[in-house]
């Protein structure tokens, strides 16, 4: 589902963690058996996942811009050489 | 610290309980406040406004100048490394340092909601086996001998462990073309590949792709992690080779918080934060016979992989001929593609060029290599502490 963007993992790069489907939060849990399941996240677990999901977000998107301002500060600079 | 301007960026997103050690915790607590407060703190100032604990809530004076300094020393893009570097743009990379401890504390944080995280296994490499007893030209010499045993295994009896050993260890076909080895190396290895000279050349290439971004373009082309003997140097090219690929400004930092990541993969977390930062602080410079050592070395491993592989094949009674000897082909030829990768002109260009954009000059093609004595290297400077580092 994550492959197919049918489910949104918390952060890339990562087998299991936390997904978000149809506005539910979606988790392996810690103590379970290796091959567990996913299985819907309590409230608390809900609270916890969406504020990081928003903090993500923002460093993403800070990571996105200080990026972009590195690449055109990059081109400035051989346009002068 | 050298820019309190900077916490604006990653403040938003990036809370204090983030951090896991207390004084860089003290530190972000209190640079954050004084943005906050609208207060502009010169950096000798810095040391007595987090001592007096206004802005943090850990001890006062529990942080010192003196780690301060460290921090500010360990620190890559600093001004000091502007200095150094006059004619370069020098970055810093707090936005990036700041999403990787946001993405380990938001590991903690999903670990202590009872909530299963583990890195995902991001790809798997080839195992150099130990050990090396044949170069290329014996690599040619072995496929035209297979070649020549397939011909005559049509007419030939015994079991064929027996004929594979005869034929791989026998005189070539009088008739059989010799064939040259790609010889492209432009000479030996300076001493005996010992274990001690491949791992200080490998460290030597690790260290200039870490120093030097044109060396590091140039040689992640042909490089691979299954090239280098030891586990972590494997697993720190690995991580060259992620970050290079995903755009991410790359130094010893990042490095070290990328081979964290490929732990699951490689059997080795990479080299420790603590010995990249003292390679960062090298010379920027690269050795030819390092590079060669590194790929000759690769090469010696492969192929007394394919020995030991075709060894096994030979004792199983239970195949046929033919099938035999066309699986020990198969070894072979892998060690072939191996061998053709390392020994190609890309190996020496490669280099070259590197070594000509290091020096500033341009190399015409096809000019001899000219292979200059690694640049000196200066006392490493003051690593790190470990515990900057979150599990490590």
């Amino acid at each position: 589902m994550i492959e197919h963007g049918q489910a949104l993992p918390l952060m890339a790069g990562y087998d299991p963690v936390p997904v978000r489907h149809d506005g539910r939060w979606w988790h392996v849990p810690a103590d379970a058996a290796p091959q567990a399941p996913y299985v819907p996240a309590s409230l608390a677990q809900h609270e916890v996942f969406d504020e990081l999901a928003a903090r993500l977000a923002l460093a993403d998107a800070a990571l996105t811009r200080a990026t972009a301002c590195e690449g055109a500060a990059d081109e400035g600079q051989d346009r002068r050489r | 610290m050298w820019d309190a301007g900077r916490v604006r960026d990653v403040r938003d997103w990036l809370g204090p309980g983030d951090l896991t050690h207390w004084k860089a915790r003290a530190i972000y607590q209190t640079l954050t406040g004084l943005d906050r407060a609208g207060r502009s703190v010169p950096i000798t100032e810095l040391p007595a406004v987090i001592a007096a604990g206004t802005y943090h809530d850990s001890r006062p004076g529990a942080v010192t100048a003196v780690d301060l300094h460290t921090y500010l020393r360990a620190t890559p893009a600093t001004p000091a490394a502007s200095a150094q570097f006059p004619a370069r743009l020098v970055h810093s990379n707090h936005v990036v340092y700041a999403r990787r401890v946001l993405e380990a504390a938001a590991r903690d944080i999903v670990a202590a909601a009872g909530s299963r995280i583990h890195a995902a296994t991001q790809r798997s490499r080839e195992r150099p086996d130990l050990g090396a007893s044949a170069i290329q030209a014996a690599l040619a010499q072995t496929q035209q001998r297979l070649r020549e045993l397939r011909r005559r295994l049509r007419h030939a009896q015994g079991p064929p462990g027996s004929l594979i050993t005869a034929a791989l260890d026998g005189p070539l076909p009088a008739d059989a073309p010799l064939l040259e080895p790609a010889g492209i190396w432009p000479g030996p290895p300076g001493s005996p590949l010992s274990t001690r000279v491949v791992i200080e050349a490998e460290r030597e290439v690790l260290t200039a792709c870490l120093t030097n971004p044109t060396v590091r373009a140039e040689l992640l082309e042909w490089l691979s992690p299954g090239d280098f003997s030891r586990p972590e140097h494997a697993a720190t090219w690995a991580a060259f080779n992620t970050l290079t690929e995903a755009g991410t400004p790359l130094d010893y930092v990042t490095l070290a918080w990328e081979c964290e990541r490929h732990h699951p993969d490689y059997d080795s977390p990479g080299l420790p934060p603590d010995q990249l930062a003292t390679m960062a602080a090298h010379t920027p410079g690269i050795s030819g016979p390092a590079v060669r050592t590194v790929a000759h070395a690769s090469l010696l491993r492969h192929t007394d992989a394919a020995r030991e592989q075709v060894q096994v094949i030979s004792e199983d009674r239970g195949a046929d001929a033919l099938t035999v000897v066309s699986a020990a082909e198969k070894a072979y030829q892998q060690v072939a593609e191996h061998a053709h990768r390392l020994s190609s002109t890309t190996t020496t260009s490669a280099v070259r060029r590197a070594r000509a954009a290091l020096e500033g000059i341009d190399t015409p093609p096809g000019a001899p290599p000219r292979w200059a004595t690694p640049a000196p290297t200066p006392p490493p400077t003051e690593s790190p502490q470990r515990d900057h580092w979150r599990g490590r």
